[in-house]
């Protein structure tokens, strides 16, 4: 009896043994979420699986985010041994969707929507700050620039009121006669 | 005081009068503006000089009648909001084709003899090598076209563009002498114009009917804008020497599909402002012709003119 | 017809003054119509340009302004005078300027008419012309030129009539056979004048301060204009004293077309006694001194870039002094600025009538030679083609210029001994040659510098990288002078073109200096 056993176990034990081991696997799924930061601002993590949903480390991962009209390269990173690779959304503009890509073809990429698009185009207004110092608006430009059109009015009002001035005392001589 | 029927003349004399100077196109334009069907045609992206008729456009309000075509000139719409438009030619990838100058003159059915978008063939100096320069326009910050526009026919939308309004513009042709690079040009006279051209309605994001007496410009295509697409130049340029994209996102894109980082783009090729002392802040950018990817263009001056009549 | 009966002792002097309204021979018919005949032919030509847009102007994109707008500057300049004779002499004192105030004010108005329909005839869509004001900038130099046009028109119309109160008054009172509707306007015009102590006071309250009030008005008109091209970037009208520059070259034709003007109606109205040479004299002071003043600011205007040859400016100044528009601009700073002024000045020389004797010096065969090379010159820049007027340097080209300035000296120097006998003849030679070059200048400063843009002209159609004004800019031009003229024609038919009350007080003046017997003032 015992010695059945233990062929038994010995029969496991070495068909365990020969059971092929983990080879660099092939990334077969990718997730990508965020996580926000102690200072408010957003970390794009994407995880690498492998088929069997093994996380799959070494990997390059491209980030991208979709501009007007084409997706702009952010970082390619490569995944760490955890098998996910993190990009910090810091200092950069607000995007409104990211995707994460493993390798050029359209395969193996995840995609994310950091904010719900309007049909119309954007609308979020990133700061009047901002657009004034990309777009500045000068004096001459600008709808009626206060003071200028102070001071036009001024002049002009002051050499009209004259004009009625000197009218009313034509009037006046009408009425001496 | 004038007896009725003396003034009933006047007015009969007024009207008669005044025919010639506006014939009854401004009658028609107006009928077709208040609404009814409107005929949502313009000019084809992708083929020069036709007109296609919109099906996918996103409508306003549900409404498939009321396409891009159909923009009131009273609207003055300020384009998709948290834009800055701006674009970068790479003189080095120009080679001097001028298929952005064709682009733009079949999608907007441009009169004969203008050109919004011009190539000049430029020499800086004696020692410098002839380059190609395309010279859309700039789309100033610092407009001297709207500062100088009597009637606010010029004026700069908030995505960056300065639209031209030719339903309003009088034709002093004041921002022609202002504009230092001569982007704007004026129809002298009547364009020809197809009979599908004539049922168009107006619209300033088109460039739709041409008139007499108005002053028109590049506009950056606006209308492509709203679609989605890249204006007619930058996607018809063969060498990707021309991107385009918003400054906010801080991403060009060019005709190759090739999307970049504008500040980057800029600061890594010395990119640069034409004639900058000008203090126009022009939000047209150039890389400078290093490391040509085209021959040097013939050393022999461009002619004053083509030998063409217009 | 001045009825003598209600106004047994009407003076000589008032009846000879009032004559000019009653004076209307077969000349006087054929003039006028022929204005009118020039004018409808502007017309004309306006129609078609409204009909087929103003490519039929010679005026193209790189061109986009051209002899419209120098009518327009030319018209608002000769517009200044007005505020020089009535306002400036008036407030210094002039007691000479009492015959011509009203000569120049009416100056003023028609040119300012005419002048502020240029623009109108520049635009390319004239039935939008309600957007300037539904829809009018104030950031436009456009708009500045509406605002103080408008308001220079109202301080000269003003300006014109305040002082013609009281003669009206007089027209009122004795033009007894005229129209109805003469005797009317007078009537509602004279502001039921009577001569009352208070009325007088209001008058010269009126006058007064329109005459202070005018100055700044007229100055800030051809400076407002000045801007349409001071307020671009092109090289040549980035200039930052365009201001001034246009003002005092304003003043200068201005105070020229105010001899011409006497020079006319002294003769058509035989008023040598009133228009004297001493006032020819006078004026050809001013014309003089406002000459030499403009001559300074264009010699600033030309001299500080020639001097560094900053790139963008070769082209222009090259164009100008050396180039296709060489002849017009120094015709206009020789004949139309040196000649004019020592016209008015040499002939005054002692030794000037020896030069008659000298047997090279004879009028008759110099004119002949002038107006021979002159005709050579006109012919040939007209002939050609325009490309090759800009580019082309011809044996004739080269010399033609030379060859009538040459002549032009020759007859200048042998009509010296006769312009000492006639003060008043080389008076008018120098204002009409002032008026002249006021235009061609105009000119001078507005095309070369199109020609030359920032961006080089390239790939332009044929017919595009040039200026020829074509047969309907001169036409609306001829009948825009044609309408000034009849404007002001018709002006002294209708009032009495020298004021009959201030020359009276001119001669009460004269009186309590000289101690003549003076005529009681007013009514």
């Amino acid at each position: 009896m015992r010695p059945l056993r233990s062929l038994v176990l010995l029969c496991v034990l070495l068909v365990a043994a020969s059971a092929p081991t983990a080879e660099a696997a092939e990334p077969a799924g990718i997730s990508l979420v965020t996580q926000a930061q102690a200072d408010g601002s957003r970390r794009l993590v994407a995880s690498v699986k492998d088929a069997a949903g093994t996380p799959v480390p070494g990997t390059a991962v491209t980030f991208l985010a979709r501009t007007a009209f084409g997706w702009l390269k952010l970082a390619e990173v490569d995944t760490g041994a955890d098998g996910t690779a993190s990009f910090a959304l810091s200092g950069l503009p607000a995007y409104t969707e990211v995707q994460a890509r493993v390798g050029e073809g359209a395969a193996l990429q995840a995609g994310l929507l950091l904010a719900l698009p309007d049909p119309r185009g954007p609308q979020r207004r990133p700061g009047l700050d901002v657009l004034s110092r990309m777009s500045p608006q000068p004096g001459f430009i600008s709808p009626y620039p206060p003071v200028q059109i102070l001071f036009v009015a001024a002049l002009l009002g002051g050499i009209w009121t004259t004009y009625a001035y000197l009218v009313w005392l034509l009037i006046r001589i009408r009425r001496a006669s | 005081m004038l007896s009725r029927r003396s003034f009933l003349r006047l007015v009969a004399v007024g009207t008669a009068a005044a025919a010639p100077l506006g014939g009854n196109r401004m009658f028609r334009r107006w009928r077709l503006g208040r609404g009814g069907a409107v005929p949502a045609l313009v000019a084809s992206p992708a083929v020069d000089r036709t007109l296609v008729q919109l099906t996918d456009v996103p409508t306003q309000g549900g409404d498939p009648t009321i396409a891009y075509a159909a923009s009131p000139p009273e609207s003055r719409g300020q384009g998709p909001a948290g834009r800055r438009w701006v674009m970068v030619i790479d003189l080095a990838k120009c080679d001097g084709c001028r298929e952005c100058t064709r682009a733009c003159q079949g999608m907007h059915f441009i009169p004969a003899g203008q050109e919004w978008l011009r190539v000049y063939e430029l020499r800086d100096n004696e020692v410098a090598a002839p380059y190609w320069f395309p010279r859309p326009c700039m789309q100033c910050d610092n407009a001297p076209c709207v500062k100088v526009c009597p009637v606010s026919a010029a004026w700069k939308r908030e995505d960056g563009i300065v639209m031209q309004d030719t339903s309003r513009c009088i034709g002093c042709r004041f921002c022609i002498a202002a504009c230092p690079y001569g982007a704007r040009s004026f129809n002298w006279t009547q364009p020809e114009e197809t009979e599908a051209q004539q049922n168009l309605p107006y619209s300033d994001e088109w460039n739709q009917r041409h008139r007499k007496g108005t002053t028109e410009k590049c506009i950056f295509c606006p209308g492509l804008i709203k679609e989605g697409k890249l204006p007619a130049c930058v996607s018809a340029c063969p060498m990707g020497a021309v991107y385009f994209g918003d400054q906010v996102e801080d991403a060009v894109t060019n005709s190759q599909g090739e999307t970049v980082r504008f500040s980057e783009l800029i600061r890594q090729n010395a990119g640069y402002r034409f004639m900058e002392e000008l203090g126009t802040e022009p939000r047209v950018y150039y890389l400078p012709p290093r490391k040509r990817l085209y021959p040097v263009p013939p050393d022999e001056p461009q002619p004053a003119t083509t030998g063409v009549h217009p | 017809m001045i009825d003598r009966r209600r106004r047994p002792t009407f003076s000589l002097r008032e009846q000879h003054l009032l004559d000019s309204l009653q004076a209307t021979g077969p000349r006087y018919y054929a003039l006028v119509g022929g204005l009118v005949a020039v004018i409808i032919w502007g017309l004309i030509a306006y129609g078609v340009q409204l009909r087929y847009g103003l490519g039929v102007t010679g005026l193209r994109d790189n061109f986009m302004w051209g002899v419209y707008i120098t009518n327009f500057v030319f018209f608002i300049g000769v517009s200044h005078v007005g505020a020089l004779m009535s306002a400036i002499l008036r407030l210094t004192g002039a007691e000479w300027r009492r015959p011509i105030t009203r000569m120049a004010e009416a100056i003023t108005f028609a040119s300012l008419l005419m002048g502020a329909l240029m623009p109108f005839v520049d635009m390319g869509r004239p039935d939008r012309i309600l957007n300037l004001f539904l829809h009018g900038r104030l950031q436009s130099p456009i708009l500045w030129d509406i605002m103080s046009i408008t308001t220079y028109l109202t301080g000269s119309t003003l300006f014109l009539y305040v002082p013609m109160i009281p003669d009206i008054a007089l027209l009122r009172d004795h033009y007894g056979h005229g129209p109805a509707w003469r005797r009317r306007l007078y009537t509602i015009l004279a502001l039921g004048w009577r001569g009352t102590p208070g009325q007088k006071h209001h008058l010269e309250t009126v006058m007064g301060v329109l005459a202070v009030l005018i100055i700044p008005v007229a100055i800030s008109v051809h400076t407002v204009v000045s801007w349409i091209m001071a307020m671009t970037l092109r090289a040549g009208w980035n200039s930052t004293i365009f201001g001034p520059y246009f003002v005092s070259g304003a003043l200068f034709s201005g105070a020229a077309a105010v001899i011409t003007a006497m020079a006319a109606f002294r003769w058509a109205y035989h008023l040598e006694d009133y228009i004297t040479v001493r006032h020819f004299k006078r004026m050809g002071y001013l014309v003089i001194a406002l000459g030499v003043i403009y001559a300074y600011f264009t010699f600033n205007e030309y001299w500080t870039p020639l001097y560094k040859l900053a790139e963008h400016e070769r082209g222009y100044l090259a164009a100008v002094f050396s180039g296709p528009y060489a002849p017009i601009f120094w015709f206009t700073q020789i004949g139309g600025l040196l000649i004019p002024v020592l016209l008015l000045t040499l002939p005054t020389i002692s030794w000037v009538p020896r030069l008659r004797a000298t047997p090279l010096l004879q009028p008759r065969p110099a004119v002949a030679a002038v107006t021979a090379a002159l005709g050579l010159l006109v012919f040939v820049s007209l002939s050609g083609s325009p490309a090759a007027a800009l580019g082309e340097v011809t044996t004739a080209r080269t010399v033609l210029p030379w060859a009538f300035a040459a002549t032009a000296l020759w007859l200048f120097v042998a009509l010296l001994p006769v312009f000492r006998e006639r003060p008043i003849a080389a008076a008018v030679v120098a204002s009409v040659l002032v008026n002249i070059g006021a235009w061609l200048k105009r000119f001078v400063i507005i095309v070369p510098t199109l020609q030359y843009p920032f961006l080089p002209i390239q790939r332009a159609p044929v017919g595009w990288a040039f200026y020829r004004p074509t047969w309907v800019e001169w036409s609306i031009t001829a009948a825009a002078l044609a309408g000034f003229a009849l404007i002001y024609i018709l002006f002294s038919k209708l009032f009495p073109i020298i004021s009959i009350w201030e020359t009276r007080e001119e001669g009460t003046a004269q009186a309590s200096a000289g101690g003549e017997v003076a005529h009681a003032p007013a009514p």
